[in-house]
């Protein structure tokens, strides 16, 4: 019950908007890949081209090797879990996760059997006969769930699931969502405009920007080695500083800034003498310290200090006028991480994140 | 017209309500005593009357009127009104429905358009209007015409006068009360659930009878009503269109009033045509089981 989809050259426009652009990407049979951008970005046009319920304009959609592309949303066997749940009023919890064998004309016994497993499957034995006004935020999503699964889509369409839920509950839910995800192994494509719920859950992610995957990888990959300031912002927070490559031997770069510190990082892809970039780093990867090994002395004084309990998050104005922020583990005792005080930054090479050039503006 | 025929909230904490809320319910008790409940009672108090040779009512008690309700003449015309208006009603629903169920899922603005459509019609008389379809469908009138232009006929039809002008025109006068309630109930089912439908293996037709009837039912239930109760009564229709040539009950009521100046008897078909009502409405206006349920 598990089949890769693949996306080629997935295009929708709407008159002259183009929310989705040359999209292509594969999942695997069983992979959960997520679909992670701000609203706008095109994802959730994405998702309605593959239930089916837009066309394209142009690209094709395959499941298994077998384009369904044309086909209508109730000849898919994909299935989707609508971010407001969707559940049937007028019919009992049993009743809507027996609604896709019903339609499959699936027979009684075997229908029977197969809803009480689901039912099972999300813990919900003993509310069969209520009606979805009569549960929770959290029982709803299993339903909703269940009837996604229960008529044993090839794959299984994610939108926004948990974002009706209170934080508390969302958490559990992101861990329980994805233990049914691989207990069932059904192909899943999650799409939510949160990083978190994207890290927790994902084999892989798709950063979507403008219509555009941005980065495709894994949550560390991504997390780790962002390609493009986009994709370095949108997951967790992050230091932009514009570098100049002074010289580059294969994929050792050598860069210098605008305040003249160097550093030296491997870069993914290949770059040129002379042109300008920016590299990324993590707040939690800046110290308080004179300079790291290799790493920069970047001087400058506390602008703003938060107290987070386990770290400190500080703004540090470095003396080109340049912002950083440091998330640090100076819970303040010291008495060296207030606001005016005059400290020496730095970060370890390894830590510093070459960007691609950012793409042309469209 | 939902929240219209729904009962009232209860009172907050079952409180019983004070003089000042007595005071301010006054003007509407009045108007609905006046209107409503006098009218009603004095139409319930001639009905066990009887009259005088000259047609006045005599206040002596008498179940008469009600027992000549069950003579065979006026059963037969009481079972072809039911006849006419369940077809009436029939048509406008199959009609009406589609019609209701597509303004509803229109953009807002084209929405707010063509409903306003539908109610064009109330700003002319009634009166005028059925006049309007005696030019339509009278032997050299405007239907004819244009079927004989198309060669759809060879001769022109004589539709005046006949039954099917009369449902024509009952269809034509009680179709808003059909597609008003349906439309209220149609735009309040949420595209999501059609589109979950469809997600999970319905085509158009499964989509229709599985999910948009049943959570529209409440909406189907208030045009049936809207539309069954007073077809059984109109009278103006049947005179203009059907040439008095198939009377119904409601001619038979205004005669009682106007020719025949048997209060009593009229009033008598007029309090049997209330209860009509009155147990349609608990048929119909029952809450679905899944709304009953307590959350």
């Amino acid at each position: 019950m598990s089949d890769p989809i693949e996306l080629r050259g997935l295009t929708k426009r709407f008159g002259s908007v183009t929310a989705v652009d040359d999209v292509s990407l594969q999942v695997g049979a069983g992979e959960l890949l997520t679909l992670l951008g701000p609203s706008g970005c095109g994802k959730t046009t994405l998702l309605r081209l593959l239930s089916g319920f837009e066309q394209p304009t142009a690209g094709a959609i395959l499941v298994a090797g077998v384009d369904v592309t044309g086909l209508a949303p109730y000849r898919r066997d994909i299935n989707q879990v609508f971010q407001s749940y969707a559940l049937f009023p007028h019919l009992t919890v049993r009743e809507n996760i027996a609604f896709g064998l019903r339609m499959q004309r699936v027979g009684r016994a075997e229908s029977a059997a197969r809803v009480a497993e689901a039912i099972a499957l999300v813990s919900l034995e003993g509310l069969e006969s209520r009606y979805p006004h009569q549960l929770s935020g959290g029982q709803r999503q299993r339903v909703a769930l269940a009837r996604a699964v229960v008529p044993r889509p090839r794959v299984l369409l994610l939108d926004e699931p948990l974002s009706a839920l209170d934080a508390k509950l969302r958490r559990e839910m992101q861990v329980e969502l994805r233990r049914l995800q691989q207990k069932v192994g059904v192909t899943t494509i999650l799409v939510t405009h949160d990083q978190e719920e994207a890290l927790a859950m994902s084999d892989r992610i798709a950063v979507m920007n403008a219509g555009r995957v941005e980065q495709l990888g894994t949550g560390e990959e991504v997390y780790h080695r962002p390609r493009t300031p986009f994709v370095a912002g949108f997951l967790g927070e992050s230091n932009l500083l514009p570098v100049r490559v002074v010289a580059a031997r294969g994929h050792e770069v050598e860069l210098q800034s605008a305040d003249g510190w160097r550093l030296t990082v491997t870069s993914p892809a290949p770059c040129a003498a002379g042109e300008a970039r920016l590299i990324s780093v993590r707040p939690e990867r800046v110290r308080l310290a004179r300079a790291a090994p290799g790493g920069p002395a970047l001087p400058g004084r506390i602008l703003e200090a938060t107290f987070l309990g386990a770290t400190v998050r500080l703004v540090v104005e470095m003396e080109s006028r340049q912002r950083l922020t440091v998330l640090s583990p100076e819970t303040g005792a010291t008495g060296a991480a207030e606001p005016g005080a005059v400290v020496d930054c730095t970060f370890d090479p390894a830590d510093a994140v070459l960007l691609t050039s950012p793409p042309p503006a469209a | 017209m939902q929240a219209l025929l729904s009962s009232p909230a209860p009172a907050s904490g079952g409180r019983r309500p004070g003089l000042r809320a007595w005071l301010l319910l006054a003007p509407m008790l009045a108007w609905l005593i006046l209107f409503a409940v006098l009218p009603l009672g004095i139409l319930a108090v001639y009905s066990f009357c009887q009259r005088d040779e000259i047609g006045r009512v005599v206040f002596s008690f008498s179940g008469e009127s009600y027992a000549r309700i069950l003579e065979p003449g006026y059963l037969r015309i009481l079972g072809r009104s039911l006849g006419y208006a369940a077809l009436t009603t029939a048509l406008c629903l199959v009609l009406g429905y589609p019609a209701a169920f597509y303004i509803a899922r229109r953009a807002p603005a084209l929405r707010q358009r063509l409903l306003l459509l539908v109610m064009v019609p109330f700003w002319t008389s009634f009166l005028i209007r059925t006049y309007a379809w005696i030019q339509i469908l009278k032997g050299h009138g405007l239907l004819n015409a244009v079927l004989g232009s198309l060669h759809l006929l060879a001769a022109p039809v004589e539709w005046l006068y006949t039954p099917t002008a009369v449902v024509i025109g009952l269809v034509y006068s009680f179709l808003p009360f059909m597609i008003l309630p349906i439309f209220a109930s149609a735009e309040k089912l949420e595209g999501d659930l059609l589109e979950a439908a469809q997600d999970l293996g319905a085509g158009p037709f499964r989509v229709f009878a599985a999910v948009a009837i049943p959570l529209t039912l409440p909406g189907i239930g208030a045009g049936i009503l809207l539309v069954f109760v007073p077809a059984i009564g109109m009278f103006a229709v049947t005179d203009l269109l059907g040439g008095a040539q198939v009377p119904l009950i409601g001619n038979v009521i205004q005669n009682q009033f106007l020719q025949a100046r048997n209060w009593p008897f009229g009033a008598a078909l007029g309090v049997v045509f209330t209860l009509l009502f009155a147990v349609s409405y608990v048929l119909l206006q029952r809450t679905p089981r899944w709304e009953r349920t307590a959350p």
